[in-house]
This record gives structure tokens, C-alpha cells and sequence, in this order.
């Protein structure tokens, strides 16, 4: 079920009304944990099976961690029970392609047949959601939520399950505990993050995926201006799909009264690699700092370590993404351009002396690069994309002015929104211009057909 | 100015008043167009005029709804059906409609026929698309070929693609769909939003059948705005099959179960039609048929008869008035296939219609 789809819209308005009608009952959060279970079922029946062995499972972890004399032995039964179902079904044809590839390699005849199942949806985003929450039980960070029922909501909340946020206990369990009241303020907020979201998906990120798409698919095809085009295209189509997809999860919980986290802080306005990763997929990238990262050493044990540490997690963080090569490199792109940018910053050529539009022109081609990795079906068409950009004729990219005029238009409001003409672009006349040109756009430049969510697949 | 209370990365943030406004402007702008568009977009249907053969406009409702309200401003009778209607095998003038207003002496009958415009499709027409199918006369074809089989029936066991997907009942009776349930909930909803076939009228008639913005990428230094020439597409004259008879395509005969009418989703949905007319104010004449009952085996071709009747008794019991088309006894050749009529086959049976007794009556009983 698609956020941006009719069959959701339906869903929706019941799941709200009911929630609201059972608003002071306990019954309040059995039936979202029914409506997530309802929108996660409507994609395959069997992935709520495993989606309630996993809660299951933590839920058990959590209560234990409280009061079991080896609670190492209980989170590491958790974590590896998440990684292993990670493994096993995101990770098992990624590793028996290699293992063959080895075998191969060696000389052997036999090959071990690949594992035939299909990675359920969310996946990733649910085993973290879990596998945060034991580690702050471990930790003491987090009381244990005794409620299976509420656990169960907290784990499964259909606004995050497909594609996060990957919200954290100490930020959902309260708000879920609370009994919740109905507020103008939360519809007309939670309309305007969903609102944005899908101009972003529909508007923007289908549009911009018809060239991106076009392109990628046959790069040795194109000259290297469409290549470098198709890689602006991507970068943004990426960053509209998901952080569009992110708005309209946060929009729908705050109609229900939920706050989630902010995930996108206009991440192509970074000045370095660090604060991209503090403005893009918050979510995931504090997951990673908070339990990777820190776990691993982070920045205290000297200069060394600190980058182990870094190119360690962003490695993993690859990975995460996707069962390929393709996103370890892109994972290991990201670490080197951290690393050396982090020596860059510290010297007081790079800090003073270069403008910060120079910095952020920087960091945002930087960052288009490690896409092209990130997008490329295979090593060798990212490789044909790369090297076409810098060395095929640079004949007419056939690029519509209109995405042009759509990412320079946005961009500039970024830029707008980060400086003093902020106040400006929160007057009343401008949002009422903005939303109302967005329903305009929407109803008559639609791209016909629907494509998926970016972010689905991981 | 009150902060939003949630963390943001844009100043989106509306507040209910805002947001009535900003939905209050949207309406009024869709509104403007949508309205504005049947006075700034020149529209001028000449003698036999129909529309342009529906497999090149897709689905333009919008349109077809324009020429329904023309239709019904100047012509007395409006002729709905399938395209044995429209004239799959002929020019304009050599449509049923043409001969129909030769043997009537006037022009008073419009050709509303449409490609692939099955009895179910009527049925979405009148329901969904009917605005100015009311207070006139309307003769409705009720064609066989869509009660031949269970797959022409729309209840096969197999999924099928069908024509006028938007037309069909989404929900019920229940239909054997291609379709999934939420592009089913989209088709609904543009039932409700009329902008949205609006929308697709804009696609068909200035951007290749594509969206706007589907169209930008294919045109990429093209002004999507000055496409927009507020011309509706030519008038469409020639026919689309080849015009020669079925046996000389030498196609096989054919052995069709036809169904029982009480058992038809089609038939069902046709009644429904009627009914939906008589509703609107509108005076109905039935047309059964034609249907080439020559490429038809002998035990088929009994079949086809015997389901004809049943037809008639349900039409009779409700008091419908109706002309068979099997009666005009048109000869093998007059036929381009299963049901298309070529020049010949068109001019007999209006011939023959025109002077139908029970035709004559609902005839001189319009405007009384």
C-alpha cells in the first residue's frame, strides 16, 4: 500500500477515525497495531508472521534485560536473532552469489543453489527500530515496555514501517502511552507535511526518475552531458523520493497525534561530508553513530582509530542499503570523502578562506559521484557513467528545462529557508501560494503511473 | 506568525485557515479551467460528425461528454452503441447515423457510437458521463458480441484486458479485473473528480496521449504552456478497418456458447443503462444487433437466436420499444466481421429501421 495511492487514502481515514473514537480505551493501540499489521499484510500475509516473531522476540529481550543476571546473554540473543533474520533474508543471495563466485574461482563444479525468497519490505527499517530498543534496554537508556500490545505498536506503526523514520523507543513509547487528543493543529500540520511529501514523490521525484531512469539504463547509450545530467537527476529524484516519502510518514502520524523525527534537513545544503550525514537519513545515520560508531571506539582513541571507526560504519552503512557491491563502494566513498574532507576542515585554508557556496557546490558533486555507485545497477555501468561524464562529447543532454527550473527553484528555497529570508517564506500568502500551486501542479502535470519508493527496496 | 511545533526543513507549515484558503484558491483555479475550457477550445462538428476513433484518444470522456451536450443541442436523437455504431468499416458519411437521417429525411440523428464501447461501458456512460444525456431521444445498440461469450461477458476465468476500463463497474457485480483494487479506486474517484478526465482530454488532445510532464521530457525545450493551441483534434473521417467482407479476410467460423441473458453481466448492465436514461427524462428506442449470424456455426448460430429471443421477452415484459436487426435479413457480405457492417449493410438496415413500424411511433412521438 503506497502512500500515494487511493487504497491508502481509504485506509487511512479509518484507521484515524477509529483510533481517535478509541482514543481513552486500551483498544486505542491494538487497533493501530491491527491497521499496521493490515497495511503491512496487504503486501505479502507471510511478512506479518515475521514481523510479529521479531516484536516477539524483542519484546521478550526487554522485559528480561530487566531483570536477568546475564543480560548480555539476552541482547545478544536479540541482536543476533535480528541479524540473522537480516541475514538470512537480505543477505543470503548476496553471499551465496560471492561464495559461488569463489567456487568458481577454485575450480569447482558445484554451485550452491541461490536461496529463492524475496526480501520483505521494511525489513531493515523494523530489525532497527527492534534492535535499538534492546540496546538502550541494555543500556538503561529506555524502560521496558511491558505492554506487548503497545511494543507491538511501536514496532510495527505503519506511518515508519516501509521506510522509516527509524524511530527510537524514548521518542515513540511515551507517545504512545499517552492517551491522545484530537487537534486541529495536528491535521493541518500533519496535511502540510503530507501535502509536501507527495508534490516531492509525484511531482518531482517521477519526473526527474524518467530521466534518471532513461539514462541509467543504457549509460554507454548517452553522451557525458546527459550522464552528468542523469546524475543531478538521480541525486535529487533521491532525495525528493525519500525524504517525500519520509514527509508523508510524518505527516500521517501527526495527524494522529504522533511526532515523529525530522530525517531530511536540506542535505544538499552541507558544507562537509559530516553534516551531510547530519542532514540526510537522520534517522538511519544516528542509528549508526549511536549504536556502530560509539560501540566501535568513535573519535576517542586518536586519530587512527577515529577513522577505522568511521570507514567501519559507513562500510556497514553500505551494506545496510543493499545486498551489492555497488553500496559497499558507495559506503566506502563516503568514508574516504569523510576522511579526507574531516583533515580538510581542519586546516584554516579550508575553514577560512574557501566560501561556504564553494563548500556546499563541493560536497553536493562530491556526494553526486558516490550516486552514481549508489544508482548504477552493476560496478561496470557506474564505471561507464563515470568515465563517459569526463570523457564522451558532450552532445545535447535532451534535459527538460522544467527539471532544471524545479531543482534550481527548490535549491533556492533551501538556501532561503537557512538565511534571513526565512521569515519571509513563512508568511501566510506565501505558504498559501506555495500549497495551492502544488494542487495545481499535482492534478494537472501528474506523471501517469506510479513509480515505487526509492527506499523500498532496502 | 506562530512556529509550527514540529521540526521542519521548509516553512510549509499551514494553519487551518491558511489551508481553507489555499484549498478554497485550488478549487476555484481547477474550476475556472475546468468550465472555461468547453467556451476556449473550438469545437465545430460538421454533418456525420463522430468522434475520433476512440483508440486514439485513449479514454476522453471529456470529450465524448462535449459532444453529448452538442449532440443533444441540435441533433433529436442521439445514437449510442459500440463501433458497428461509430462505422469501424466506413467513412462518416456511410455510417448507420448517415443512412438513419437519409431514410428519415433530416438530420436528426448523431452518431455517439465508440470503439469498444461494450454494454456495461453504456452503462458507466450514463452513469458517470451522462450530464446531457437527459430530456432528448436516445437509440441504444444492444449488441450480441458482447453476450457471446464469458470472456465478452466480462466474467471469464482468465483476467482480461478490456476496453473502457474506467467505464465498468470496480466494485460490483464482481468482475474478473486486470486491474488491482487501487487503480480501480482511481477510476472511481475520477467519477467523482471530474477534473481528472478533464486532465486526460488535455493529454489526448495536446501532449501524444501522455502526461503533461511525461510530455516535458520528451519535448524538453518545448513550453508545455504553448502547446495548448485551444484546438480540439481534427474531426476524424476515415474509417479504420479495411472495408472488405469477413469471408474475403477469410476468417473461420466461429462457435460461440452465447449466454443467457438472465446469467449476462452485460445484459444486466445494459437494463441498467436504460433504466438510467428513462430516469434522466430521455425517450429510449432499443436496437438489437446487428450481429453476423452467417460465420456463425449452425449450433451456435441457434444459440445466438434463441438468446436473441429471450432478450426480446425481457424487453417486451418491461415494456421497452426495440427493432431487431436480425429481421432486415443481411446477407453474408454486407459484413466486414463477427458484427462491423460495410457500406451496404449500414444503408439496409436503416433502410429497414426507417421504416419499422414501432420505429416510426417512438419516431413521431418525439417532441410531443
Amino acid at each position: 500500500m503506497l502512500f500515494n495511492s487511493w487504497l491508502f487514502l481509504i485506509f487511512f481515514v479509518v484507521t484515524a477515525a477509529g483510533y481517535y473514537a478509541l482514543g481513552r480505551t486500551r483498544l486505542r493501540t491494538a487497533w493501530l497495531v491491527l491497521a499496521s499489521y493490515v497495511f503491512y499484510g496487504w503486501l505479502n500475509p507471510l511478512y506479518v508472521a515475521l514481523i510479529a516473531y521479531t516484536t516477539l522476540v524483542n519484546y521478550v529481550a526487554g522485559i528480561r534485560l530487566e531483570s536477568s543476571p546475564r543480560k548480555k546473554t539476552w541482547l545478544a540473543v536479540a541482536v543476533i536473532n535480528n541479524l540473522l533474520i537480516l541475514g538470512v533474508f537480505k543477505y543470503a543471495g548476496f553471499a551465496v552469489e560471492n561464495l559461488n563466485a569463489l567456487l568458481g574461482l577454485a575450480g569447482a563444479s558445484y554451485a550452491i543453489p541461490e536461496p529463492g525468497h524475496l526480501l520483505p519490505v521494511g525489513l531493515s527499517f523494523y530489525t532497527f527500530i527492534a534492535t535499538g530498543y534492546v540496546i538502550d534496554r541494555y543500556r538503561g537508556t529506555v524502560d521496558a515496555e511491558r505492554d506487548i500490545i503497545r511494543f507491538a505498536a511501536f514496532v510495527s506503526f505503519f506511518p515508519y514501517l516501509l521506510a522509516g523514520p527509524i524511530e527510537r523507543a524514548k521518542n515513540m513509547l511515551p507517545q504512545l502511552s499517552a492517551v491522545p487528543s484530537f487537534r486541529i493543529g495536528y491535521i493541518t500540520e500533519g496535511m502540510s507535511l503530507f501535502v509536501v511529501g507527495l508534490f516531492k514523490k509525484i511531482a518531482l521525484a517521477d519526473f526527474l526518475a524518467l530521466y534518471a531512469n532513461k539514462v541509467y539504463g543504457e549509460p554507454g547509450e548517452f553522451g557525458g552531458l546527459a550522464l552528468l545530467m542523469a546524475t543531478y537527476a538521480f541525486a535529487w529524484q533521491i532525495y525528493f523520493d525519500f525524504s517525500g516519502y519520509t514527509d508523508m510518514a510524518r505527516g500521517c502520524a501527526r495527524m494522529l497525534g504522533f511526532d515523529l523525527m525530522l530525517n531530511f534537513d536540506n542535505p544538499y545544503l552541507s558544507e562537509s561530508l559530516n553534516e551531510f550525514w547530519k542532514r540526510w537519513h537522520i534517522s538511519l545515520s544516528s542509528w549508526f553513530k549511536d549504536y556502530v560508531y560509539i560501540p566501535l571506539g568513535g573519535n576517542r582513541r586518536g586519530r587512527f582509530n577515529t577513522y577505522r571507526n568511521m570507514v567501519l560504519t559507513m562500510l556497514v552503512a553500505g551494506l545496510w542499503h543493499g545486498a551489492a557491491w555497488n553500496f559497499v563502494i558507495w559506503g566506502g566513498l563516503h568514508a574516504l570523502g569523510r576522511t579526507v574532507t574531516r583533515e580538510l576542515e581542519q586546516t584554516a585554508f579550508y575553514a577560512e578562506k574557501i566560501p561556504k557556496f564553494v563548500k556546499q557546490l563541493f560536497i553536493f558533486h562530491f556526494v553526486c559521484v558516490t550516486w552514481i555507485f549508489f544508482r548504477a545497477e552493476t560496478f561496470g555501468k557506474a564505471m561507464t557513467v563515470l568515465g563517459g561524464i569526463f570523457t564522451k562529447a558532450w552532445a545535447d543532454p535532451r534535459f527538460p528545462i522544467a527539471g532544471i527550473l524545479f531543482i534550481l527553484a527548490v535549491w533556492a528555497y533551501q538556501f532561503a529557508f537557512e538565511s534571513r529570508l526565512r521569515g519571509m517564506l513563512e508568511r501566510s500568502y506565501v505558504k498559501v501560494a506555495l500549497v495551492t500551486a502544488m494542487i495545481l501542479y499535482m492534478v494537472f502535470f501528474r506523471t501517469s503511473g506510479y513509480e515505487v519508493f526509492l527506499y523500498f527496496r532496502f | 506568525m506562530k512556529s509550527s511545533s514540529i521540526s521542519v526543513s521548509n516553512a510549509v507549515v499551514l494553519t487551518l485557515r491558511e489551508w481553507l484558503a489555499a484549498v478554497l484558491l485550488s478549487a476555484a483555479a481547477i474550476a475556472v479551467v475546468y468550465y472555461g475550457w468547453g467556451s476556449w477550445e473550438r469545437y465545430e462538428p460538421g454533418p456525420d460528425h463522430r468522434e475520433t476513433c476512440w483508440a486514439e484518444l485513449q479514454s476522453d470522456y471529456w470529450a465524448y461528454m462535449r459532444w453529448c451536450k452538442y449532440a443533444r443541442d441540435h441533433y433529436d436523437i442521439l445514437l449510442m452503441g459500440d463501433s458497428v455504431i461509430w462505422g469501424q468499416e466506413v467513412p462518416n458519411n456511410e455510417t448507420i447515423s448517415h443512412y438513419l437521417n437519409e431514410y428519415i429525411g433530416r438530420e436528426a440523428v448523431a452518431n455517439l457510437g465508440n470503439d469498444g464501447l461494450f454494454m456495461a461501458g453504456l452503462s458507466g456512460i450514463v452513469r458517470h458521463y451522462g450530464d446531457y444525456l437527459g430530456d432528448t431521444n436516445v437509440i441504444i445498440q444492444c449488441s450480441p458480441l458482447w453476450m457471446a461469450s464469458p470472456r465478452r461477458d466480462l466474467h471469464g476465468e482468465k483476467k482480461s484486458q478490456y476496453h473502457h476500463p474506467r467505464l465498468i463497474p470496480q466494485l460490483d457485480p464482481r468482475i474478473n479485473y486486470y486491474h488491482d483494487l487501487n487503480t480501480r479506486l482511481g477510476y472511481l474517484s475520477e467519477h467523482v473528480f471530474r477534473v481528472f478526465p478533464f486532465v486526460r482530454h488535455l493529454m489526448a488532445n495536446y501532449y501524444d496521449n501522455t502526461s503533461i510532464s511525461g510530455w516535458m521530457m520528451e519535448h524538453p525545450y518545448s513550453d508545455p504552456f504553448a502547446a495548448i493551441t485551444f484546438r480540439s483534434s481534427p474531426v476524424m473521417a476515415e474509417k479504420q478497418g479495411r472495408g472488405i467482407d469477413w469471408e474475403a479476410k477469410e476468417m473461420k467460423m466461429a462457435d460461440e456458447p452465447f449466454l443467457d441473458p438472465a446469467e449476462s453481466i452485460q445484459f444486466g448492465l445494459f437494463l441498467d443503462a436504460v433504466e438510467g436514461l428513462k430516469k434522466k427524462n430521455t425517450r429510449v428506442f432499443i436496437m438489437i444487433g446487428p450481429y453476423n449470424q452467417h460465420y456463425l456455426v449452425p449450433e451456435s448460430r441457434e444459440r445466438l437466436f434463441a438468446m436473441v429471443e429471450k432478450i426480446k421477452a425481457v424487453f417486451d415484459e418491461r415494456g421497452y420499444q426495440y427493432f431487431d436487426t436480425f429481421t432486415v435479413g443481411l446477407p453474408s457480405d454486407t459484413f466486414g466481421d463477427s458484427c462491423h457492417l460495410l457500406r451496404e449493410g449500414h444503408d439496409m438496415l436503416a433502410k429497414k429501421m426507417a421504416a419499422d413500424p414501432a420505429f416510426r411511433k417512438w419516431l413521431d412521438g418525439i417532441g410531443k
